[in-house]
């Protein structure tokens, strides 16, 4: 909002610098956030949005009474002439309020014997610098009254009223269309406040007046309107037709209706001395329930209670004061009255923001609450997220943060249906229309973009996925964790040729109600972590890698991974994999599919996993298990085989735990491949089986009937080909 | 018998000759010229009697075989040697300290997150706890509990998305409110730390996703001074120095009075710079006590209790404390931008 200085000294005498002034009204009203030199004046713009609950400030009578009790200076009221010339002829106008809930005051006059003409140039300047441009004297005198005064006017040319000369305060009727001063058709709706004569509408109420009864060259006589709107009312049609105006911006925030009248006086005023206009009908005064002023109980020791501020009551009776706030003291209590213009002023702790803001917000000393010396409550929650990310972050993955609003497109590109997601009203773009419920498509369109600079990478995000619940309750909102790896250049999960590989085998994981009592934890060898090598280049068997980590540092147990049969977009149809524990689904692992990757140009190997942090949460112990280091050495024994190319890993190590082998301690599957030598659909399986004991150190010849044992179950089960030893 | 004895001698002739040869051998050039001698593809001595082998009968490729291939071996082991030593006398070993190292590959945390932990822990620190927000929230909590009417002017101040059945992405962690004060008994100390939203078109200062820390403070005799005391306390801890704060009235409908809380600039330390566009001064934290009527809605007295609260902007903290130029890197998932924190 612009503030004209030598405007505002029509009412209040300045007594500061305008540096100083400025730099006052930023620490007790609101910003001011330019100061401009122009024309020999000086310009304010004021931040409005700090002035949104003081209606009385969108004018320069509004600004003229804080700067007076800021700068402890005198306000001197504007003057309005009472007499109206009684000489004029008299015209007829009847005026109807329909629904005076919408509209609590409505005052207007037919002015006539009007002459048309440019406004004087003093009074063009002050609208030119004040943003609103010149039109001629019969509406620059309405715009002039509503910056000074904040209260929009309107003038309607008289002779375009109907015969009847009658003026309808209604609201739309159904399908009713107006056009506006702005050459736009508006299609209205019933809740809409109208202006309308009785055949038409001419105006929407407070916001803009219709082309039918416009102003024009030949303009001889207006119904003058000064009126006061709900400003709920105001602001719905406002903001359904798309049109704000200066009069909305005035009438939104609630203006007083104790001014209506008076404004209307200064505006005949001024349509005499500027357009010869002579009043020709009486003063129309609608205004059923006229505004009563509110009294506010206040006590004076609050003050230092709740600002933190030690005043003398003297020195706050002074700040109410400059503020024109009436004082009645009954002892420890007073009772201010509240003028009406002050529609902000509601409760004590308005009264409060008076006294803290004029005193001087600067005078506070800070300090701070006493407490005690408890610690505060621990989220769970949040504990757990930062300790997934940290462990993530050991495992080398970098966190991304990803949009929570997202394209269908990207759903698309993945294969993955995008009709489940929760829709925007009113997105900024299609490409941020839905809400996710997933954080794979993001993660993999990020892979795609690092994948042009960088051979191999890993990131996560820990995000929110959305989901739609019944009608009028808030969506289900799940935190996850997705996860991608990435590496340009890879070795197939089954070669003819591998490097040792090791993979940890937490005895107890993998094998359900098959797997033994002698792997429980106490025996278990999960002290044994994965082993990286940097040539390790296998995307799934890393990701896999990163998640036995990542439980092992939980304390959990390896979960369970079955292979869906399913298509479950984005991953590869036959190579993705449920992961679960203790019957429960925590989360996805597997390879993305090749046609999705296709569809982001993206070369290379992705794998992902997506895990449900609560779930995860909940089975996790708190805590990972120390497990002493064993007192005598183990003594290992590897075992190849061949078996069919189709069994799992898993079905032999499940296998060989059912034999409850009390000193078998762990076992590493170090080597597996495939030959033509070895013979169709065969592949090679190298185990190292890790035997101990708590009591001594365990001989080859103690050993031999448990490893008898393991080749006899290999051979009966699976029809292994023991091929060493 | 007599071609194995044939070849076995042929075979130690050779292998003395490459021994005495080798003895006299003084430089590479020599050397491979003896190694072209003996092993050269074509017409190299032992290649030759390698090249017999395919014409030898079964039983004698057997025993022929690999007393051949020992030979070979041995040559080659003994022309390695060789060429070591040459290598090792003619290319002093040096120690380069200066040779790049091999790049690790490591994790980084999004700056974001590191700035929000730094944030948290100060304010664990000064006794707040710490709750979660929603991410899609309803009208009730995100406006009306914060004395939002349906219809009030103030609803404009936030460009606000909405889904289609009527929820709203938050505009502001300040949602959170109601339901701390009625899960809590006062003294009620507790941040929000969240994802929110803003419609509003995006540019390197604007972001449609930002993120807020949300202070909730609830408790007799809480005063305008304590809320000015908690912000400089933990600007203070934040930044690690000493901090220049001023007040500026402004207007949220679930305060009162509405202010900014405003600190010397920490890049110019108050000289003006283009960060605190030449002002001197960050609008950092817009704060205020907690009206009396989000009080109420949150079922606690506002005769017997007071409070504050305020949603401080992550985004600008981290800018801040890395310099960061572009507000829409952080969504951006670049790696080249995030392996920098």
């Amino acid at each position: 909002m612009k503030i004209l200085l030598s405007w505002i000294q029509d009412f209040v005498e300045i007594k500061t610098s305008s540096e100083k002034l400025a730099e006052r009204l930023s620490v007790s009203l609101a910003e001011v956030e330019r100061t401009e030199k122009i024309e020999d004046e000086i310009l304010f713009e004021i931040e409005n949005k700090a002035l949104t609950h003081r209606p009385d400030c969108f004018s320069l009578i509004g600004i003229a009474r804080e700067i007076a009790a800021i700068t402890d200076s005198k306000f001197k009221p504007p003057q309005i002439g009472k007499d109206v010339d009684q000489n004029a002829v008299s015209l007829p106008l009847k005026i109807e309020v329909v629904n005076s809930d919408l509209c609590p005051r409505y005052t207007a006059v037919v002015i006539t014997n009007l002459k048309i003409g440019p406004s004087p140039t003093d009074i063009q300047k002050r609208l030119r610098l004040s943003g609103i441009r010149p039109l001629g004297n019969l509406v620059d005198i309405t715009n002039y009254i509503m910056l000074e005064w904040g209260q929009p006017l309107h003038a309607f040319d008289y002779d375009k009223l109907s015969d009847e000369k009658k003026i309808i305060v209604r609201t739309a009727l159904p399908r009713e269309k107006i056009n506006t001063l702005d050459g736009v058709e508006r299609q209205l709706d019933p809740k809409m406040l109208l202006i309308a004569d009785s055949v038409k509408p001419i105006g929407i109420a407070g916001i803009m007046g219709g082309s039918n009864t416009e102003i024009s060259k030949t303009t001889k006589t207006i119904v003058l309107e000064s009126a006061n709107f709900n400003h709920f009312n105001n602001r719905y049609t406002s903001l359904h037709l798309g049109l704000r105006t200066e009069a909305s911006t005035r009438f939104e925030k609630g203006q007083d209706p104790e001014k209506t009248l008076t404004a209307l006086l200064k505006a005949i005023e001024m349509y005499r001395h500027y357009a010869c206009g002579k009043p020709a009908s009486e003063i129309f005064d609608f205004y059923p329930k006229p505004e009563k002023q509110k009294t506010i109980i206040f006590c004076p020791q609050k003050v230092s209670e709740k600002l933190g501020i030690n005043l003398v009551f003297g020195k706050i009776e002074k700040i109410f004061n400059s503020l024109n706030l009436q004082i009645t003291k009954d002892a420890e209590i007073w009772k201010i009255t509240i003028p009406t213009y002050r529609r902000d002023l509601t409760i004590e702790a308005d009264l409060l923001e008076e006294i803290a803001r004029i005193y001087g917000y600067d005078q506070i000393k800070p300090s701070l609450p006493p407490r005690t010396l408890k610690p505060p409550k621990q989220n769970a929650e949040t504990i757990f997220e930062r300790k997934i990310k940290n462990i993530l972050l050991r495992l080398s993955l970098s966190e991304i943060y990803t949009y929570s609003f997202v394209d269908p497109k990207l759903w698309k590109k993945c294969l993955m249906k995008s009709d489940a997601l929760l829709k925007l009203k009113n997105p900024l773009s299609p490409e941020l229309s839905l809400v996710r419920n997933n954080l794979l498509p993001a993660l993999v369109d990020k892979i795609a973009l690092n994948s042009k600079y960088f051979a191999e990478f890993s990131l996560f995000e820990v995000g929110k996925a959305i989901n739609h619940q019944a009608k009028n309750i808030l969506p289900l909102e799940v935190k996850e964790v997705a996860g991608g790896i990435y590496s340009q250049n890879e070795l197939p999960l089954l070669a003819p040729w591998y490097p040792p590989r090791r993979i940890p085998v937490s005895p107890s994981g993998g094998g359900g109600a098959a797997s033994s009592k002698s792997f429980d934890s106490s025996t278990s060898a999960s002290w044994r972590t994965v082993v990286f090598s940097n040539d390790y280049k296998n995307s799934f068997l890393k990701a896999k890698g990163i998640l036995s980590a990542l439980f092992t540092e939980l304390g959990l147990r390896e979960p369970t991974y079955t292979t869906g049969d399913k298509p479950k977009a984005p991953f590869m149809t036959g190579e993705w994999s449920f992961i679960r524990m203790r019957g429960q689904e925590i989360g996805v692992l597997g390879n993305l599919d090749k046609k999705v990757a296709a569809n982001f140009c993206l070369n290379g190997n992705v794998s992902l996993f997506k895990l449900d942090l609560k779930t995860l949460q909940r089975l996790s112990p708190g805590k990972k298990p120390y497990l002493p280091l064993p007192k005598y050495p183990f003594l290992n024994y590897d075992l190849s085989f061949i078996i069919d190319s189709e069994i799992l890993i898993d079905e032999i190590l499940v296998k060989i735990k059912g034999l409850n082998l009390k000193t078998l301690k762990s076992i590493d599957v170090f080597d597996v491949f495939i030959n033509p030598k070895l013979g169709k659909n065969k592949k090679s399986v190298a185990l190292r089986f890790a035997f101990g004991s708590d009591k001594k150190t365990l001989t080859g010849k103690e050993v031999e009937p448990q490893i008898g044992s393991i080749k006899k179950i290999l051979a009966n089960s699976f029809s292994a080909l023991i091929r060493s030893r | 018998m007599g071609l194995d004895q044939n070849l076995a001698s042929q075979l130690k002739s050779i292998e003395d000759k490459v021994a005495s040869e080798l003895k006299q051998c003084s430089d590479l050039d020599a050397l491979q010229k003896i190694k072209a001698y003996f092993l050269g593809r074509k017409k190299g001595k032992l290649t030759q009697l390698i090249k017999l082998i395919p014409s030898l009968s079964i039983n004698e490729r057997k025993i022929l075989g690999p007393k051949i291939n020992q030979t070979k071996n041995k040559l080659l082991t003994l022309f390695q040697e060789k060429e070591k030593a040459f290598a090792s006398s003619n290319v002093k070993s040096f120690f380069d300290p200066t040779l790049p190292g091999e790049k690790p590959i490591y994790g980084h945390l999004h700056p974001i997150t590191q700035v929000c932990y730094e944030a948290e822990d100060i304010f664990e620190k000064m006794g707040f706890e710490i709750v979660e927000p929603f991410e899609i929230d309803d009208d009730f909590h995100v406006f009306e509990t914060l004395n939002i009417p349906q219809g009030h002017p103030a609803r404009d101040m936030w460009d606000t998305f909405w889904t289609e059945d009527n929820f709203i992405p938050i505009t502001h962690t300040s949602a959170m409110q109601n339901r701390i004060l009625k899960s809590v008994k006062p003294p009620i100390r507790a941040i929000v730390p969240g994802r929110c939203f803003r419609h509003e078109a995006t540019d390197a200062r604007h972001e449609h996703t930002f993120y807020q820390i949300e202070g909730v403070y609830v408790d007799q005799n809480i005063s305008l001074a304590d809320l000015l005391g908690t912000l400089l306390s933990f600007l203070e801890a934040f930044f690690q120095q000493k901090l220049k704060y001023k007040i500026q009235p402004s207007y949220f409908p679930f305060v009162e009075p509405g202010l900014e809380f405003l600190i010397s600039c920490v890049i110019c330390k108050g000289r003006g710079c283009a960060t605190c566009g030449h002002s001197g001064w960050l609008e950092l934290i817009p704060c205020g006590p907690i009206h009396p009527n989000v009080l109420k809605m949150g079922g606690v007295n506002p005769e017997k209790y007071s409070g504050f609260a305020w949603g401080m902007g992550l985004d600008r903290l981290v800018m801040l404390r890395f310099a960061i130029e572009d507000i829409r890197l952080f969504h951006s998932g670049n790696l080249r931008f995030l392996e920098q924190f």
